[in-house]
C-alpha cells in the first residue's frame, strides 16, 4: 500500500503510544503531542496522519467519538481499545528488536 | 474488520466523507488557532494550516481506499488464486467448464424459447385486453362464428372498445411473373383499429372501402412487397390481378407485424365488405374469426358473461329458421396470448423442468468433485488457517473459485446458446409462435448471469461447509490422504443418489414419449404414404372457369399424367388426409327416426375421382368403388367408410342403406345410396381417431374451390416437373401450390411430437452421462481413498475378484437406490404430460422398469473402471506407503 511500510508502522506505533499516554485526544493533539514529545525531531504530517488513524481504527485498535473540544468545537476523539493495547505491546516489543538488531549492526560496523 | 461492515462502508461512502471532511476543518481550525497565538495574522494563519495540510481531496481519497481498495483487491487476489488452483487440476477443470458449459447452455437456449414464445407479450398494443370471441355449436362440436354474429357482438356489446373480424381466403395472383397461389385473408376495416396496426408504407383500409361494391383495395404484407416489388417504395396506388380482379395496393405492412393467427401467415389482405345479414340463414354469411378489444378494466368473465347476454338476445331477435340453425350455441371468449401459446404452453414448461433437471445434475456433479477436492485440499486450508486466515475469509476464498469456474463454463454455454436459438430458428417449426424471433437478447444474457452466479453459489457451497467443519491442527497432522470421514462420504453418496434420481426422472419422461410415438408410428393411417406425390390446384371462385370447363381441364391434366411411364394412378380429392376437412354435409338415414330438424348430424364429404382409393390404397371392404358410370345424370351413390357404418348402423351391414342431405329449403332432395364401405382413414393426423365420413364421386359434384391430386409414382421429381409442365401448357395463368409427398405430410403432421420427444431425449441423455461421471468420480476417489484398506484385504488374501465386487457392489447399490428415489419421483411428476402422450399411461409400467434398468446398468458400467483400478492395487505399496 504505502511507500514505506516500515514508516508507516513506526506511525502506527507513536499513534498507539500517544494515545496510551494520554488516554483520548484528536488527530490534531496527537501530531502536536508527538512532535512536543519527540522535542521537534519527529514530526508528523496531515497527509499521512488521517489515513493512518482510519487504517488503525479499522483494525480495530482505537476507537473514535465526536467530542467538544477544550476550545468548545466539535473534534474526533481517538481512546486505545483492548485489542490497540496489546497490539502495542507486541509493536513495541518488535520496534525494540529492530533499534537493537539496528543498533548492533551498526556497533559492527 | 468483518466483510459485510465493509461492504457497507463502501456504500455509506458519502456518511463517512462527511465525517471526514468535518475532522479535517476541525483539524486546520485547531492549527489556524494556534497559529494565530503564535503572533500571525489571522489570514497568515489560515493559509498555513490550509498549506500544511497538502490536498485535502488526496487525504480523501487514500483514507476511503483502505475501504474500497482493500475488498477488491482480495477479490481479484482470490480469483487469482482461484485460477491458479483450477489450472493446477486440469482433469476436473475441463470436466467441470464442460458440463457447466452445456448444462447452463441447454438452459439459456430454452429459456431463450420460452423468452420469445410465452413470456414476450404479443406485438400489439395493450395485449392484456385483446380477446378471440367464438360462438361454439355443440351440434357440430365446433367453434363456426358467422359474421351476423360478429355484427351483433360489435354494435351490442358494452364491453368492447373495439373488434375486427378476419376469415382466410387464398388467392391466384397474377399478371407478371409466374402465378401464385398465396394465403391471404378478407378482414374488416375494424381488424386493424382494433389491433393498432399502423402500416409502414401507405394506409389500411377505410370503413368506406370495406363495403359491398366498393372499389378493390388490398394491403400487402411486408414479405410480399419485397419479393414481388422488389421493396419498390411507390407500390402504393399499383394494381395487381387477385382471382384475376384487378386490386389496388393502398399500403404495405411493417415487417414487425404478426398476425394474430400464427398458423395463417397472410401476404394479402382484402376488405371483407360483409354482406349486411338480417339474420336470415339463406342469405351469404361469412364464417369469421372474432378479434376483441376489451374496455380499461373489463375482466375476461364481465365479458364472456355481457358477449353471452348480447349473443343469446340476439338469437331471440331473429327469425326461427336462423335460431333453430344456432340452437344450443353459446359463447366462448379467451385471451388471444392463451389461444396463441395454449398449446405449446405444456411441453415448453415440461422440456424447462427438463433442462432445469440436467442443470441440477450438472451442479451436483460438481459440488460432488469439489468436495472431494476440499477434502485433499484440507491441509492447504489447514495451513492457512493456522497462518490467521479467518473462517470467512476461507469461505470466500472457496465461493469466488466456484464462480470463477462458473464464469468460465458459462461463456462456453452462452456459445451453446447463441448456436441453438439459430438452430431453432433456421428449423422453423410451424407449432411455435414466434419462432422467427428467437434470439439470445438482454433476457436470456441476464439470465444467464442469473444461473452462473447461482449455479457457482451451489457448487461453492458444499466444499464450503466442509471447510467450516475442519479443524487446521487435525488437517495438517493427518496430511492430504486423511479424512475420508464417515460424515463426508455419506454426503457425497447423497449427491450422487440425487443425481441417479433425476437422471431417472428424465430418463422416465423421455422413454414415455419414445413409446408414445413408437405407438403412434404403428398406427395404421389407413392409406399407403410411400411413393404418393401430392399437389393442389385451386380454381377461384370469380374465375371465369365454368364447372364443365373445370371438369374438362381435370380430364385433361389426369389422363396426361396417366400416360406418364412411371405413374401407376392418378386420385383426386377435395380434401387430403393429415388437413382440415374442406366440406361437411348432414344426413338424415332413410327408415330411421329422423332427428330434431336442425339437428341431423354433420359427417365430412369427401368428393373424389373412381382411381382414388387405389392411388391411395385404401381398403375396399364391401361393395365397389365408383366408377364412370356414376355420373351427374345416374343415380346418386355414396362411399362410406367403417366408422360411419359403425355409427350410424350398429350391428347391420351399410352397404344398400340409402340416406338424404336435408336442404334448408326446395323440393326433398333425392336418397343417396350406399355402393361401398371403405376401411378408416385417420384423416385428421394419427393420434386421432377415424371419424365418420362420406366419399361421394366428384362427377356427381360440383368443384369447389380446388382439387388435390394424388399420384401414385415410382418417380417424385419427374412427375412433379411433368405436372407443372402439364398444367403450364393447358393454362399458364393457373397456379399450382403445395407439391409435396404424402410422406412429408405424414412427418410435417408429426413434428411436434417429434421435436418434444429429441428434445426431452437429448436432456435425458445428458443427464444419464452426467450422472455416469457422478458415480464414476464418487467411486474413483472411494477406490483412491480406501487403497491402504485394499491393500490390507489383498495382503490378507483377497483375490482381485473379491476386491472388484466390492467397487462394484458399490456402484450397484448406489445406483439402485438412486433408480428407485427416481422412480418415486417420476410417478409423482410424470402425469404432467398425460395430454402429451398417445396411448401410453403416465406410469407405464414397462417404461419405468427399462429406464432403470438402463440407469442401473450404466451406473455400474461406470463403476468398472474403479473396480478394475483397484484391483490393481498393490498390497506392498499401498500398505508401505503408511
Amino acid at each position: 500500500m504505502g511507500k514505506n511500510d516500515q514508516l508507516q508502522g513506526t506511525l502506527d506505533l507513536l499513534v498507539l503510544k500517544t494515545l496510551a499516554q494520554v488516554g483520548s485526544m484528536h488527530g490534531y493533539g496527537i501530531a502536536l503531542h508527538i512532535q512536543r514529545v519527540s522535542e521537534d525531531l519527529l514530526r508528523v504530517e496531515e497527509g499521512s496522519l488521517y489515513p493512518a488513524l482510519h487504517r488503525i481504527e479499522e483494525s480495530g485498535w482505537i476507537s473514535s467519538e465526536w467530542r467538544a473540544s477544550e476550545n468548545n468545537r466539535r473534534a474526533k476523539y481517538y481512546q486505545l481499545t483492548p485489542q490497540g493495547r496489546k497490539q502495542l505491546v507486541r509493536q513495541e516489543k518488535s520496534w525494540q528488536r529492530i533499534v537493537q538488531g539496528v543498533g548492533s549492526l551498526l556497533k559492527f560496523a | 474488520m468483518s466483510l459485510f461492515s465493509r461492504v457497507a462502508a463502501t456504500f455509506r461512502r458519502n456518511k463517512k466523507d462527511d465525517d471526514l471532511e468535518e475532522e479535517l476543518r476541525s483539524h486546520r481550525e485547531m492549527r489556524a488557532r494556534d497559529n494565530v497565538n503564535a503572533g500571525m495574522s489571522e489570514q497568515e494563519a489560515d493559509l498555513d494550516a490550509l498549506r500544511r495540510f497538502g490536498n485535502s481531496a488526496s487525504i480523501q481519497e487514500s483514507t476511503r481506499s483502505a475501504h474500497i481498495v482493500l475488498w477488491l483487491e482480495t477479490v481479484l487476489q482470490d480469483a487469482r488464486f482461484g485460477l491458479r488452483m483450477l489450472s493446477r487440476t486440469p482433469g476436473f477443470t475441463i470436466v467441470a467448464v464442460l458440463t457447466v458449459a452445456l448444462t447452463i447452455g441447454a438452459t439459456a437456449a430454452v429459456f431463450a424459447v420460452i423468452n420469445s414464445v410465452l413470456l414476450r407479450p404479443l406485438p400489439y398494443e395493450n395485449p392484456e385486453r385483446l380477446i378471440v370471441i367464438a360462438t361454439f355449436m355443440p351440434r357440430e362440436s365446433s367453434e363456426v362464428t358467422a359474421s351476423p354474429h360478429y355484427v351483433a357482438f360489435k354494435t351490442n356489446s358494452r364491453i368492447l372498445e373495439d373488434a375486427g373480424a378476419y376469415s382466410p381466403e387464398d388467392y391466384n395472383v397474377s399478371g407478371a411473373g409466374e402465378p401464385e397461389r398465396l394465403h391471404g385473408v378478407v378482414a374488416t376495416a375494424s381488424f386493424f383499429s382494433t389491433l393498432a396496426v399502423h402500416p409502414a408504407l401507405g394506409r389500411v383500409f377505410t370503413v368506406e372501402e370495406d363495403m359491398p361494391g366498393a372499389e378493390k383495395v388490398v394491403v400487402i404484407s411486408h414479405s410480399f412487397w419485397q419479393r414481388h416489388f422488389n421493396s419498390d417504395t411507390g407500390v402504393v396506388g399499383k394494381t395487381i390481378l387477385l382471382d384475376s380482379v384487378p386490386h389496388v395496393v393502398i399500403g404495405v405492412l411493417r415487417s414487425s407485424f404478426r398476425f394474430p393467427d400464427s398458423d395463417l401467415q397472410p401476404e394479402l389482405i382484402v376488405p371483407a365488405a360483409m354482406p349486411t345479414n338480417n339474420g336470415d340463414a339463406n342469405q351469404p354469411m361469412l364464417i369469421v374469426s372474432v378479434i376483441g378489444r376489451m374496455k380499461r378494466g373489463v375482466s375476461l368473465e364481465h365479458a364472456q358473461s355481457d358477449l353471452e347476454n348480447v349473443f343469446q338476445q340476439y338469437l331471440a331477435s331473429m327469425n326461427s329458421k336462423f335460431g333453430a340453425f344456432f340452437e344450443g350455441a353459446s359463447v366462448h371468449t379467451r385471451l388471444l396470448e392463451t389461444e396463441l401459446v395454449g398449446p405449446v404452453r405444456r411441453p415448453l414448461l415440461i422440456i424447462m423442468t427438463a433442462v432445469g433437471f440436467v442443470l441440477l445434475i450438472g451442479c451436483l456433479n460438481i459440488a460432488s468433485l469439489q468436495l472431494a477436492r476440499a477434502v485433499q485440499r484440507s491441509q492447504e486450508v489447514g495451513v492457512r488457517s493456522a497462518l490467521g486466515a479467518g473462517k470467512l475469509r476461507l469461505l470466500r476464498q472457496l465461493i469466488t473459485e466456484n464462480l470463477v469456474l462458473s464464469g468460465c463454463g458459462s461463456f462456453g454455454g452462452l456459445l451453446i446458446a447463441v448456436v441453438a436459438a439459430s438452430l431453432v430458428r433456421a428449423a422453423k417449426l410451424s407449432a411455435l409462435p414466434h419462432v422467427a424471433e428467437i434470439r439470445v437478447d438482454f433476457w436470456v444474457l441476464g439470465f444467464i448471469a442469473l444461473i452462473t452466479l447461482a449455479a457457482g453459489l451451489f457448487f461453492g457451497v458444499a466444499p464450503a461447509l466442509w471447510v467450516n467443519g475442519t479443524d487446521p491442527a487435525e488437517a495438517i497432522a493427518k496430511g492430504n490422504r486423511s479424512t475420508a470421514s464417515t460424515k463426508h462420504r455419506r454426503l457425497r453418496n447423497l449427491l450422487v443418489i440425487a443425481e441417479l434420481a433425476v437422471a431417472l426422472i428424465l430418463l422416465a419422461g423421455a422413454g414415455l414419449l419414445v413409446r408414445s410415438f413408437s405407438r403412434l408410428l404403428a398406427v395404421d393411417p389407413g392409406f399407403d404414404f410411400h411413393n404418393v406425390l401430392t399437389a393442389r390446384i385451386s380454381f377461384p371462385l370469380s374465375s371465369l372457369r365454368q364447372q364443365e370447363s373445370r371438369f374438362a381441364f381435370l380430364d385433361q391434366v389426369t389422363q396426361e399424367l396417366r400416360a406418364l411411364p412411371s405413374v401407376e394412378s392418378v386420385g383426386t380429392t377435395n380434401s387430403l388426409p393429415l388437413l382440415p376437412y374442406e366440406n361437411s354435409l348432414s344426413v338424415v338415414i332413410e327408415g330411421k327416426p329422423a332427428p330434431p330438424k336442425g339437428m341431423s348430424p354433420f359427417v365430412p364429404l369427401l368428393q373424389i375421382n373412381p382411381d382414388y382409393f387405389h392411388a391411395m390404397k385404401i381398403a375396399t371392404m364391401a361393395g365397389r368403388s365408383f366408377n364412370n358410370s356414376d355420373t351427374r345424370t345416374s343415380a346418386p351413390v355414396a362411399i362410406v367408410n367403417q366408422a360411419f357404418a359403425r355409427r350410424f348402423f350398429p350391428g347391420e351391414a351399410a352397404l344398400g342403406k340409402r340416406f338424404r342431405v336435408p336442404a334448408p329449403s326446395g323440393p326433398p332432395p333425392a336418397l343417396t345410396t350406399i355402393v361401398g364401405v371403405v376401411g378408416d382413414v385417420h384423416h385428421l393426423g394419427l393420434a386421432q381417431n377415424a371419424s365418420p365420413e362420406v366419399y361421394s364421386p366428384l362427377a356427381q359434384s360440383r368443384i369447389y374451390d380446388g382439387v388435390t391430386f394424388v399420384i401414385r409414382t415410382s418417380q417424385m421429381e419427374s412427375t412433379s416437373a411433368a405436372l407443372r409442365r402439364i398444367i403450364a401448357k393447358l393454362d399458364s395463368n393457373q397456379p399450382v401450390s403445395d407439391v409435396t409427398s404424402m410422406e412429408q405430410k405424414l412427418s410435417a403432421s408429426l413434428s411436434a411430437r417429434k421435436v418434444n420427444m429429441v428434445s426431452l431425449g437429448a436432456f435425458a441423455l445428458l443427464a444419464l452421462v452426467l450422472s455416469a461421471v457422478g458415480i464414476f468420480g464418487v467411486l474413483s476417489y472411494s477406490v483412491a481413498q480406501r487403497s491402504h484398506e485394499i491393500g490390507v484385504r489383498m495382503a490378507l488374501g483377497s483375490d482381485r475378484e473379491r476386491v472388484v465386487k466390492l467397487v462394484l457392489r458399490e456402484a450397484a447399490w448406489l445406483s439402485v437406490t438412486g433408480a428407485l428415489c427416481g422412480t418415486a419421483g417420476a410417478l409423482a411428476l410424470t402425469r404432467f404430460m398425460s395430454s402429451l402422450l398417445y396411448h401410453t399411461s403416465a406410469f407405464d409400467p414397462l417404461t419405468m422398469i427399462c429406464v432403470s434398468a438402463l440407469l442401473i446398468a450404466v451406473g455400474i458400467l461406470a463403476g468398472y473402471v474403479p473396480a478394475h483400478r483397484a484391483s490393481r492395487v498393490d498390497p506392498m505399496i499401498a500398505l508401505r506407503a503408511e
